[in-house]
């Protein structure tokens, strides 16, 4: 991993994508973020990355595959098994996050995203931390 | 059959007793009859009884049955409610992931340059979605509660120092810009617990957002000790109090004192969608205070031991 840890996002919501991205690109200034704003091909279009992600943020309600289906393919998948995958979803009752959890996501962020916190946060997350910031 | 005991006279016994004993013999015949019929009497009624009986039976299976439907019908309604419930909070949080962070990102100036007035105003948009927020948590949480749909996700061995100590920067934060001291006290010997960890930080930290709210100078202490297997967590803060006649108050949905009122900001869902949440674990949560004289919010959480079967 360089200085500028590579990250994907895959959400199909044109204004979650666009805050990110200006999060990411913009206040903190990363060379290495891709966004997909559907999940057709998904496995094939993440092995096309250069550089490869360190850590990905699955949007939930995503077509053609969903954040779990996407999670599994990941998980299947023998270069993605260990990156660390972040549930980024408006859906946090407790039921919703309990899934998340059974899924094998390793954290979880709440939309609204909080992204005063964010670059910590997402420092943590690199570092192997567990993370579920669902209150916020 | 009682009286079979034959009386033999003197005179001609042979005759008499010959005579006697068919009377007796008659006699004997009738009871008889008189006793099958009884039996057959009897056996009707068993027979009835045992119909009774299971007739009662098929009705108790029918009973069970529709106990069973109802109790169908109501989880279904109940999923039917949650789903409802899930779904508005996720329509409603995606719109104010937007309000919130465009303004943000404008107000850093991100966009070009803003001056102090407009970063006042977007300032202004941003405490408005994060109330909101807040709002929408707390209505939708009250709702989950009354429509019977609140599920905990019980965990065993919950450490409740290291909740603490997160519900303790959070508190530290809250009154960064005021003269007020917050300081975490936790008994050596504190087990673990069985609990929702997310819904007992979000009864923590209700309670420490109010006495932040509400404490202006001097000191909020968090405290948490074992009394017979209950975990007390305590809050006290040197705030103006809750006068006696306003302390039932607290506890009802969309009441606030005049204190609560003054501050504004509040919804007034806080102290009883915690009280609920307390509950929902098996404990309580009360409150001590006098005018003037701060406050002290308490949450007494069971220790149950982690169930040794699977079942539970
Ligand atoms: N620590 C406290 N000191 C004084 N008053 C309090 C305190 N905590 C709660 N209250 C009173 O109880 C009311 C209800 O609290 P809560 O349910 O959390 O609603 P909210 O914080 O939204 O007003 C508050 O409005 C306030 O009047
Ligand atoms: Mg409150």
């Amino acid at each position: 991993m360089s200085n500028y840890p590579a990250i994907l996002y895959v959400e199909d919501d044109a204004r979650s994508a666009r805050i990110m991205k200006m999060l990411l690109t913009g206040t903190m200034n990363l060379q290495h973020v891709n966004i997909f704003e559907e999940s057709s091909d998904f496995i094939e279009r993440v092995e096309a990355l250069s550089p490869q992600p360190d850590v990905i943020f699955l949007d939930i309600h995503v077509k053609p595959y969903d954040g779990f289906e996407m999670l599994q393919m990941l998980r299947a998948h023998p270069n993605y098994r260990n990156v660390p995958v972040v549930a980024l979803t408006a859906s946090v009752m407790n039921e919703e996050v309990e899934q998340l959890r059974v899924a094998g996501f390793d954290s979880c962020f709440a939309k609204p995203l909080d992204i005063d916190q964010f670059p910590d946060r997402l420092q943590r997350v690199l570092n192997g931390e567990v993370m579920w910031y669902i209150l916020s | 059959m009682d009286n079979h005991t034959m009386t033999v006279s003197a005179v001609s016994p042979e005759m008499d007793t010959v005579d006697e004993l068919k009377l007796k013999i008659e006699q004997l015949q009738k009871e008889n009859a008189g006793l099958r019929q009884d039996l057959a009497d009897a056996n009707i009624e068993i027979e009835a009884v045992v119909d009774e009986f299971q007739r009662t039976q098929v009705e108790i299976e029918q009973a069970k049955k529709d106990v069973e439907r109802a109790k169908e019908q109501a989880e279904r309604a109940n999923n039917v409610k949650s789903a409802f419930l899930a779904s508005m909070s996720h329509e409603l949080r995606t719109p104010l992931n937007s309000i919130i962070n465009f303004s943000k990102f404008v107000a850093q100036g991100v966009m070009g340059p803003v001056n102090d007035e407009q970063r006042e105003a977007l300032g202004e948009v941003i405490d408005s979605g994060k109330h909101l927020l807040s709002l929408i948590n707390d209505v939708l949480d009250m709702s989950k509660i009354e429509a019977g749909a609140l599920r905990l996700f019980m965990e065993d061995n919950v450490n409740v120092t290291t909740l603490l100590e997160s519900a303790l920067s959070t508190a530290k934060s809250l009154v960064a810009d005021k003269p007020v001291d917050v300081t975490l006290e936790i008994e050596k010997t504190l087990p673990l617990i069985r609990a929702d960890r997310q819904r007992l930080l979000q009864v923590m930290l209700n309670i420490l957002s109010n006495a932040c709210k509400f404490t202006e100078k001097g000191s909020i202490r968090i405290k948490a000790h074992n009394n017979d297997d209950t975990v007390v967590l305590s809050v006290t803060d040197s705030g103006p109090g809750i006068a006696k006649e306003d302390q039932a108050a607290v506890f009802e949905p969309f009441k606030q004192t005049d204190t609560g009122l003054r501050q504004g900001g509040g919804t007034g869902l806080g102290m009883p969608i915690s009280r609920k949440l307390a509950e929902a674990h098996g404990g309580t949560l009360w409150l001590e205070s006098q005018k003037g004289e701060g406050a002290t919010f308490f949450v007494a959480i069971p220790v149950t031991k982690p169930a040794t079967s699977p079942s539970a």
